[in-house]
């Protein structure tokens, strides 16, 4: 249980803010096109209760489920490819520099014009965008196991990939969900970008179609719904990596962002 | 280093090479071969083109990043040095931070239309949160010797703030900033595609509709390189300005 100074004021605060945003735009104040918040509430829970809603969020998660999973997969084993070989990690490093930097939502033509519309394209582009915090992430994580470590588990005489599995690999785990949860969260991020520019389904299409209709509180339903995932990924991640990597600096203060 | 590099190049270099046999071979139209794509990268950049696409899509995605990080550093140094503040508006920016930010372009479209307004504040919109959370959590954490050596020296508090605890915050601000700059990056290319007539993510989304291919990797490619060297200038300016950091951290070890 937290106390009440902890959570009375952001709550406060946050209750005063909609109270105004309410007062405005129901005054008027504001452009037509911001409702208020009641009125998105209550969208919110009819576009839920009517299922298209839910239905679309179903199939936003699904899809970066599958396609979170499968980045996490192959990050993983890149990294740890280019973390522990040295003739891999000279020759992809160039190339890691060179894509990194590159805006990923710019493929999605690409991807479209390979796979179409469908899930298949949605889930290839997620993965393409969260591989890389996870490579670089699972880098950093490899790059600080302690040298004395890996000696001392070759003295012992661990063969090389005993010495991956029990020596690396344990080590590498904050850097590991460190990236999982950076990742986690741009893969729903993309995932919602994908489905608005070119879905047939899903969160972000739902938030294009009513935005096309104009049926205003919806699109903001979409929107919040869109939030409250996200949110929930990423406290879903933080709490994992509190309890399962509690020694690594980055779970007890948990800051960077996707 | 020097054999880092040249085996890296190589590698670069045998995927193209490999790319242009296949694609020679199999000539299928989705596939050009790099060379092509050159060549049409060369024509229709070195073009009015360049005027007409890319330039808005910069200054917009530089106009909107600036407002971001404006902001994003002010208020965030802000909140983080005031208990109140932080305790009051650091849950709801946790919050905020974690909507998928291209969410926000349908609204932005219907409030502020498709033209350069809705696009520089959804970019802005897009870009302020991961440099104000990080401002935030830079000016909150700042180690408590520091804060009890300013007083000792009398500083006064906007003294303290702008001496001891804005140097502090930097290397986050700056971590903040870099996150900041990649999300700008999707939101410039994401609100061209959906809400646009020029700029480059209109350009390559209408040259996949069209079936212009190699005009679509054209612009693809532009955006990569635009992506890299904006992503470069940042580091130069990050080492220049976190160098006294650097030197400082390592000098205490």
């Amino acid at each position: 249980m937290r106390r009440v100074d902890v959570w009375l004021p952001p709550l406060a605060f946050v209750v005063v803010l909609l109270a105004a945003l309410e007062a405005l735009a129901r005054g008027g104040a504001l452009t037509r096109y911001v409702p208020p918040p009641s009125a998105v509430a209550v969208a919110l829970v009819n576009e839920l209760a009517r299922g298209t809603l839910a239905a679309d969020a179903a199939t936003t998660l699904a899809t970066w489920a599958v396609a979170f999973v499968i980045a996490v997969v192959l990050a993983t084993v890149a990294g740890m490819l280019m973390g522990t070989i040295r003739l891999v990690d000279d020759a992809f490093a160039t190339l890691v520099d060179l894509l990194r930097p590159v805006p990923s939502v710019s493929m999605i033509p690409l991807a479209i014009l390979f796979l179409g519309l469908g899930p298949p394209m949605r889930v290839v582009m997620i993965v393409y965008a969260a591989f890389w915090p996870m490579l670089v992430n699972t880098l950093y994580g490899v790059r600080s196991v302690d040298p004395v470590a890996l000696d001392t588990a070759r003295n012992f005489g661990l063969s090389r990939a005993d010495a991956l599995v029990r020596v690396v690999l344990p080590a590498s785990l904050a850097g590991i969900a460190t990236g999982a949860r950076v990742s986690a969260s741009l893969a729903l991020a993309v995932a919602v970008t994908v489905e608005l520019v070119a879905g047939d389904s899903g969160l972000g299409h739902d938030i294009a179609q009513a935005e096309q209709s104009s049926r205003l509180a919806p699109m903001y339903a979409g929107i919040v719904l869109s939030g409250i995932l996200g949110w929930g990924i990423n406290a879903v991640f933080a709490e994992l990596e509190r309890r399962f990597v509690f020694w690594s600096p980055a779970s007890r203060r948990i800051t960077e962002a996707a | 280093m020097r054999v880092r590099r040249l085996l890296g190049v190589v590698t670069i270099v045998v995927l193209l090479a490999i790319w242009e046999i296949v694609a020679r071979a199999k000539a299928n139209i989705y596939v050009p071969p790099p060379s092509q794509i050159a060549t049409t990268f060369v024509q229709q950049w070195f073009s009015p083109a360049f005027g007409h696409d890319a330039v808005p899509s910069l200054w917009r995605l530089l106009a909107g990043y600036a407002i971001a990080a404006v902001l994003g550093v002010a208020i965030g140094i802000a909140i983080g040095v005031s208990v109140p503040l932080y305790r009051t508006l650091d849950p709801l920016l946790q919050v905020l931070r974690a909507l998928p930010p291209t969410a926000v372009i349908p609204a932005g479209i219907l409030v502020l239309g498709i033209g350069d307004a809705m696009k520089v504040a959804v970019i802005a919109f897009g870009a302020i949160w991961p440099i104000l959370v990080n401002s935030v959590d830079g000016a909150h954490a700042v180690a408590r010797e520091r804060l009890d050596t300013a007083r000792n020296f009398g500083l006064g508090r906007g003294e303290t703030i702008l001496f001891v605890i804005v140097p502090s915050a930097l290397p986050q601000v700056f971590a903040g900033l870099r996150i900041g700059l990649a999300l700008a990056f999707i939101m410039i290319v994401i609100s061209e595609m959906v809400g646009g007539s020029n700029g480059l993510g209109y350009a390559i989304l209408s040259a996949q509709r069209t079936f212009s291919i190699p005009e679509m990797y054209a612009g693809i490619v532009l955006l990569a390189i635009l992506g890299f060297a904006l992503n470069a200038l940042f580091s130069l300016v990050e080492r220049r300005v976190l160098a006294w950091h650097v030197g400082a951290t390592e000098a205490a070890r």
